[in-house]
């Protein structure tokens, strides 16, 4: 191997890295909040790489279709836990009236939107952020829906409920989306020649998204108040609930930040690959590799573990292509015998 | 006592607790007026803890409370923990549950994270934190898991009262404090009368805690078992026999 081509499988990693690195943020950030692995986070980029295709091609989002669904679903669960309630308490009415704005109206102005504008030729940025804006609410009804109901189960039961969420939205993603994959249109055919290397646009734009996300979450949770919120949260949940955090609240948040992060890496891996409704699950499990790598707490250590990852998986394809994901998960053994040797017995309840 | 003829800030009107089939806490009637420190003092186990996790509605998730909280007149036993915090009522936890990787400072501004309000900003709030605890100054930018037992009492009452609270709830404040550090808290606690916050104290180490206050209840394996002035409770041969030490 010479120099050449140990610099492209090193471009080829670490942009690989840096889209596992959102996802193991987005891991990391649910788990330490809500205590639960988020397995849909999967579906996420599927979904949100799909319905950018969608709008590229032309055609109707048919993800918009799926948010009205669980978003009626969802009226549906805060009323009947409202009735169940009234021995208690009266009805609710302002905030059954918000969660029909959010549930119901939100969804179909989406619609309207979807079906009113032209969003072929629409720049990429805005094509992306009316994507999120179907995606976001979508993760939060999930929460809402699936989770809520048992915010203080146990992280197995958590675990369990995650993987038959994930399942659920897979089938409904193949009803929805067809088996199909496809492709959006590149960022840029920038491209330029550094020696003898190579640079693309493409990796230098994925890489640089992902850094400026990674730098606003990292303001988001150093200085604003609701990042700070989140932060107490996972610290101490019971003196996050006696200062007013309430868990709800801070579910809510997480799981909108999640689908955001999810969204955002399928719209940076589907220029160069081509994005089924189910092709996020493995791309989120090497995010979930690269979160364990960070404990499922630490942010720098799940960054730092998403460019091994991407490292690994880059130079093991050159020679050992076939075994390219057996390698990459391979190494969550060491890194779970490393982790159990260093920290001794972790306080799982 | 001035109790009766003066409005109660906080009334619990035959509060129980009950775990599954344990009952915690018996039909328990406390009365809490303005400014006023009144105590609980008992044995482990009594349903102290029970006592004020119900009021602040904060009971672990198989804990079920019956009877009627009423703050200021108003029945809120079935608010969620947010909207008490957000009436005046907050609870400072025998464990303290402070955000152990966090700094001193962030701890007290997230414990005003209820109070946004329009013309207040937290920085007025910290001043006054400040202002009783010096020390917190000093180490705002310290993580507050790294601080001694007092310091990290002080952190937990500091934010408690960052959600400018009508009634204080203190669960064994001086748990685990050295003997100079318990009367510094105690000092704080016997000072807060003056700013009109009325303090519901929970405390193993009766002496001291009928010393600063007012009135007081004695909960013996959840009933009222005494309740009077803790002046005349301090003289009470029986308090002073289970809770106080003959001295001899």
């Amino acid at each position: 191997m010479d120099f050449g081509i140990f610099a492209v499988l090193a471009q080829d990693g670490i942009t690989n890295g840096a889209v596992y690195a959102l996802l193991a943020m987005a891991l990391v950030l649910v788990f330490s909040v809500t205590r639960i692995i988020f397995l849909p986070q999967g579906e996420f980029i599927g979904f949100g790489a799909l319905t950018v295709a969608a709008l590229q091609s032309g055609q109707f989002p048919r993800l918009v279709w799926m948010l009205m669904a669980v978003g009626v679903l969802t009226f549906l669960v805060e009323i009947g836990s409202a009735l169940r309630q009234r021995r208690y308490k009266p009805l609710p009415r302002r905030h059954l009236m918000w969660s029909g704005i959010e549930n119901l109206a939100y969804p179909t102005l989406v619609w309207v939107l979807a079906r009113g504008l032209e969003w072929q030729g629409m720049p990429m940025v805005v094509q992306i952020l009316f994507t999120l804006g179907i995606t976001v609410p979508l993760g939060i009804m999930l929460y809402r829906i699936a989770f809520q109901p048992m915010a203080e189960a146990s992280v197995l039961v958590l675990l369990i409920v995650a993987v038959g969420v994930h399942f659920a939205l897979l089938g409904m993603g193949l009803f929805i989306f067809g088996p199909e994959g496809s492709t959006t249109q590149a960022f840029t055919d920038w491209s330029a020649e550094i020696g003898a290397l190579m640079v693309s646009g493409q990796s230098v734009v994925v890489l640089g998204v992902s850094a400026c996300l990674i730098a606003l979450l990292y303001l988001f949770f150093d200085r604003s108040l609701y990042g700070k919120a989140l932060r107490a949260t996972a610290v101490n949940r019971k003196g996050a609930q006696l200062v007013g955090i309430g868990t709800t609240q801070a579910g809510r948040m997480a799981f909108g930040l999640a689908a955001a992060l999810g969204t955002l890496a399928g719209t940076l891996i589907a220029p160069l690959n081509t994005v089924g409704y189910d092709t996020g699950f493995v791309v989120a499990l090497k995010g979930f590799v690269a979160a364990i790598v960070g404990g499922l707490a630490s942010y720098p250590l799940a960054a730092a573990g998403a460019v091994l990852v991407g490292l690994l998986e880059s130079y093991s394809s050159f020679w050992a292509s076939a075994y390219k994901e057996v390698i990459v998960f391979t190494l969550i053994i060491p890194v779970l015998a490393w982790r159990s040797l260093v920290s001794g017995h972790g306080d799982e309840e | 006592m001035s109790a009766d003829n003066t409005r109660a800030v906080l009334e619990t009107r035959n509060l129980s607790v009950r775990y599954g089939k344990v009952e915690a806490l018996r039909a328990t009637n406390l009365r809490l007026c303005a400014g006023q420190i009144v105590t609980v003092i008992g044995p482990n186990g009594a349903g102290k803890s029970s006592l004020l996790n119900a009021i602040m509605g904060a009971l672990p998730t198989n804990g079920q409370a019956e009877g009627e909280v009423l703050y200021q007149g108003q029945d809120v036993s079935h608010h969620a923990i947010e909207l008490r915090l957000g009436k005046g009522l907050a609870l400072v936890p025998e464990k303290r549950e402070l955000f152990t990787s966090m700094s001193v400072e962030d701890n007290l501004v997230l414990g005003a994270y209820r109070r946004r309000k329009a013309g207040w900003s937290y920085r007025d709030g910290l001043e006054s934190i400040y202002t009783i605890f010096p020390r917190l100054k000093e180490r705002r930018h310290q993580l507050a898991g790294t601080m001694s037992g007092g310091e990290r009492q002080m952190v937990a009452i500091g934010r408690a009262l960052m959600s400018d609270p009508k009634v204080l709830m203190l669960d064994e404040p001086s748990l685990g404090l050295a003997p100079r550090v318990m009367a510094e808290v105690f000092h704080v606690i016997s000072h807060l009368r003056d700013t009109g916050v009325a303090t519901l104290l929970i405390e193993q180490n009766s002496r001291a805690a009928l010393q600063v206050s007012d009135y007081g209840y004695v909960l013996e394996v959840g009933d009222v078992t005494l309740e009077g002035p803790a002046a005349d409770l301090a003289k009470n041969p029986k308090v002073i026999e289970a809770y106080l030490g003959a001295r001899h």
